[in-house]
């Protein structure tokens, strides 16, 4: 197998290339700056391997590497010494993780998050501005510490969490024979903050509908006029203090994970783009979705238990273990999504753009956000009061680099491609050979919708999304889901079925198809679809481009493995 | 051995000279001429463990209802004749239920034939069984059906090759409180194939018996050794199906994979059936054949008939 020419790996580790370097296209979809990288990189990955250390898991060593500015990590297998050994740390993470999963929802509320809570007031006590700058770069490595800790907690709730949340569907389907996707209807309904967002939204759309000059401003000027606009009535006013309330709450969030993606509280634009989507909505109500989604929830359970009342004790009881469970980490998969992926790398983002700020004032950058392509090194060393060698020059070597790989789609895995690859099958669409305009994928949430696509590429572009559009994205953070409350529909190019889109997804009741292969560039704005997110397919209709919609130079799979040399 | 006594509930027809409903807990159900073998075994059992209440559709009754058709004629369909005895079954039926606390309890309805379960041979699945049955009139439909099954060309021909003579046949049909068990097992105070006494052997699985005795499940075995109660062999199967109550009836479906090598009884349970399989065996006389049901931790005695086949080996 040959890898593409756009994507050298001159660079290469011998010992690396006996490992399996996976790129996670949900998360960490784009080229990342080297600032970025710092934390998404070895930060994440020395937080994740405490936390399967903690539960014992098999996992001696996780790495990353920013491969041709993408991030990709590898897990090193750890190897025991006998079959014994082997068998006694299994038990161990088993009864370990059994013990974190029942006491899930308690864990998180008693012990994770005050702790989050701590440090977060840490970081907001800290004087930035005021800080010297030695002050700044004791105050880097600290918070660099604490950020692993994050992480540690991050992933020390994730394999709970997602265990639970699987060993409740797949019991579930044994019982009944039912799909995944039926499995999690059981589990929606509840509120979490991902959906608390949203509707929060909703609510300033609503109080915006009341003014009619507010509609005005939000609707026909772009965002940053709107808000100078809106500065200048009352009622403009009146909202602006309303949205300045979202954004305290909300303003951490950012349109993808990685830093150096702004926050809404630094440009609200992608606010103001879905509430121009929200207006265009006369009705709807959130509330009441969630409660019939509740409703549903509680006679899907109350039939399963009158199906299970005979059954042997020992599975009722497991059933609703498995079910407790599960409903707890379905709202935990949003809740530290808020907490640790926004609010507390928020955090960071504001300490990084301090040493851009001072960078910028010294003459060294020319932009704060230019910060982002400088590595921890690089901030630790500069000296601000003199004005050395500009970093100006590195900065745009480094954004040419990023921009020389952005075109390229990077492969999902590289190196040796080991039995135990993760979910590959997930990752990959492919155009079915007897039905020419179907793209198959993967369920996300369930139901059929039919709709014109919208491509929307950035939340910048939010705006253009109309009721009854099926939302066409590459991938997305939980920060596009408000989006989903406006779509008939949503189509990925990635993510899997726990993926936070898709968890929220469902908590709309949208249809979402998950893992069609450069959906984005199959579809075009305006063709109609049909989207069975069930059987996680999309078919694409004639009329508008027809067939000709496929280009022939797109291959229905992406190569999937590539080998070193 | 834990007893429990069950009140015998009020209404019931003792008095009556030929009664067409008969209480397991009642002295008549002890005569198998009347209730046949299985209820009778059950009624004379109940004061040496727990059994779980009901009633039983007397042969007398049968006679009575079949008495217009031909007894000789091939298969007959009998039917509960008169409003008499339906609004007797329709009453006890509630009467059970009110023990229960419940309108509609579920029930198990098995015919107990007169020659069936006796000592000399075993009528062991000759006759139908059905299961959850909730209603008084899918209760008496059940009970016409096992009345048919008396006469089906399969239960004639069983009979025949024993020698049962086709006019001794009388069908009692037993109706019990179901169990929706936990765990079934069925016990054997001697080894069915060796016939050796020394052992109490038990096969264990989830959910109802049908499974177990109906072969479709890989059952545990345990064997706990009679003269110091001893667990001598412990074999946990890999448990792939189990029969379990619906609204319908019952159901064989998969046991769910986390529960499939889990071992259906603890020790303690294993000894408290070997326990209770020794009681029985010294109550009967005779090596016996139990089937019980765990609900909630606690035992049940759904059936025990003489071992038929290795009683000569024993016995010699």
């Amino acid at each position: 197998m040959t890898k593409p020419p756009n994507f050298p790996m001159n660079k290469a580790v011998p010992e690396d290339a006996q490992l399996t370097w996976v790129h996670d296209a949900v998360h960490w979809p784009d080229p990342m700056p080297p600032l970025a990288f710092a934390i998404a990189g070895h930060s994440l990955a020395q937080g994740l391997l405490a936390a399967a250390r903690s539960y014992d898991l098999p996992i001696g060593d996780v790495r990353v590497r920013r491969i041709n500015t993408y991030r990709y990590q590898a897990t090193v297998p750890l190897v025991s010494a006998c079959e014994d050994e082997a068998g006694a740390r299994k038990k161990r993470s088993r009864d370990k993780l059994r013990a974190a999963i029942t006491g899930l929802g308690q864990l998180w509320t008693d012990e994770w998050l005050p702790e989050i809570e701590r440090h977060l007031a840490y970081w907001e006590g800290f004087d930035l501005h005021g800080a010297p700058t030695s002050a700044l770069v004791a105050h880097l490595d600290e918070t660099l510490a604490r950020m692993t800790r994050m992480w540690e907690i991050h992933f020390v709730l994730h394999y709970p969490m997602h265990r639970a949340i699987k060993q409740f569907t797949s019991l579930h389907q044994e019982l009944f024979g039912s799909s995944e996707l039926d499995a999690y209807q059981l589990l929606q309904g509840f509120d979490n903050r991902t959906i608390q967002m949203g509707r929060a939204l909703w609510v300033l759309s609503r109080q915006a509908l009341a003014d009619h000059p507010v509609v005005e401003a939000i609707q026909s000027y772009a965002a940053a006029d709107a808000l100078a606009v809106l500065g200048r009535s009352a009622e403009g006013r009146a909202f602006l203090e309303d949205l300045a309330k979202y954004l305290k709450e909300y303003g951490c969030r950012r349109e993808k994970l990685s830093l150096e993606h702004t926050s809404w509280s630094e440009d609200s634009t992608p606010v103001l783009q879905t509430l121009r989507t929200y207006l265009a909505q006369p009705h709807g109500d959130p509330y009441a979705e969630r409660d019939a989604l509740a409703v549903a929830r509680e006679r899907l359970v109350s039939e399963a238990r009158e199906a299970l009342r005979d059954y042997p004790w020992t599975i009722v009881n497991e059933f609703e273990q498995r079910l407790k469970a599960a409903q707890a980490a379905t709202v935990l998969m949003e809740e530290h999504n808020h907490w640790i992926d926004f609010r507390a790398m928020h955090q960071l983002r504001r300490l990084f753009l301090e040493f851009g700020s001072r960078l910028v004032a010294c003459g060294m950058l020319e932009a704060e956000r230019d910060v982002f392509y400088l590595t921890l090194d690089e901030l630790r060393q500069t000296d601000f009061s003199h004005h050395r060698s500009s970093l100006r020059g590195l900065v745009r070597e480094r954004q040419a680099e990023m921009d020389r790989f952005r075109g390229t789609t990077p492969p999902p895995v590289l190196g040796t491609l080991g039995s135990d690859s993760p979910r590959m099958s997930s990752r990959c669409s492919s155009i079915a050979a007897t039905e020419p305009l179907v793209l198959r994928g993967s369920p996300g949430s369930s139901g059929r919708a039919w709709g014109p696509a919208r491509v929307v590429r950035t939340l910048e572009e939010a705006g253009k999304l109309q009721p009854g559009d099926v939302l066409v994205a590459r991938t997305a953070s939980s920060s596009w889901t408000p989006l989903f409350a406006t779509a008939a529909a949503v189509i990925f190019e990635t993510g899997g079925i726990l993926s936070h889109c898709a968890v929220v997804a469902r908590e709309y009741g949208v249809p979402m198809v998950l893992g069609i292969h450069m959906g984005t560039e199959l579809i075009h704005d305006g063709q109609m679809l049909e989207v069975d997110g069930d059987g996680g397919m999309v078919r694409l209709a004639f009329g508008n481009r027809g067939r000709s919609a496929i280009p022939a130079h797109i291959q229905p799979r992406a190569p999937r493995v590539l080998l070193y040399r | 051995m834990e007893t429990e006594t069950i009140d015998p509930p009020t209404g019931t027809n003792q008095a009556a000279p030929r009664p067409g409903i008969v209480w397991l807990e009642d002295a008549l159900c002890r005569d198998a001429s009347i209730v046949g073998a299985k209820a009778a075994n059950l009624s004379r059992l109940a004061a040496h463990c727990t059994i779980p209440s009901g009633f039983c559709i007397t042969g007398t009754a049968f006679d009575v209802a079949t008495a217009s058709g031909s007894r000789s004629a091939g298969p007959m369909p009998p039917a509960l004749q008169g409003p008499g005895l339906d609004n007797e079954v329709v009453g006890a039926y509630q009467t059970l239920g009110e023990l229960y606390g419940v309108a509609s309890p579920a029930v198990a309805v098995r015919s107990s034939a007169m020659d069936e379960d006796g000592g000399d041979a075993s009528f062991a699945g000759q006759h139908e069984t059905y299961l959850n049955v909730v209603g008084s009139d899918a209760v008496l439909e059940a009970i016409r059906r096992c009345w048919t099954s008396a006469f089906t060309p399969r239960a004639l021909e069983y009979r025949h090759r024993r020698g049962c003579e086709r006019e001794r046949i009388h069908a009692a049909v037993l109706v019990q409180r179901m169990v929706p068990a936990d765990v079934s097992a069925v016990a054997f105070t001697a080894d069915p194939v060796t016939g050796s006494p020394q052992e109490v052997l038990i096969n264990a699985s989830w959910g109802l018996g049908e499974s177990i005795v109906g072969g479709t499940v890989m059952p545990d075995t345990y064997r706990v050794r009679k003269a110091d109660l001893t667990v001598t062999a412990v074999e946990i199967a890999d448990k792939r199906r189990m029969t379990v109550g619906t609204a319908q009836g019952s159901l064989e479906v998969d046991v769910p994979r986390f529960l499939r090598a889990q071992p259906a009884l603890d020790e303690e349970q294993a000894l408290e059936v070997a326990r209770l399989g020794i009681s029985l065996e010294a109550e009967m006389g005779r090596p016996v054949d139990i089937e019980c049901a765990y609900k909630y931790g606690r035992l049940f005695v759904l059936q025990c008939r003489p071992i038929t086949h290795v009683v000569a080996s024993v016995a010699g």
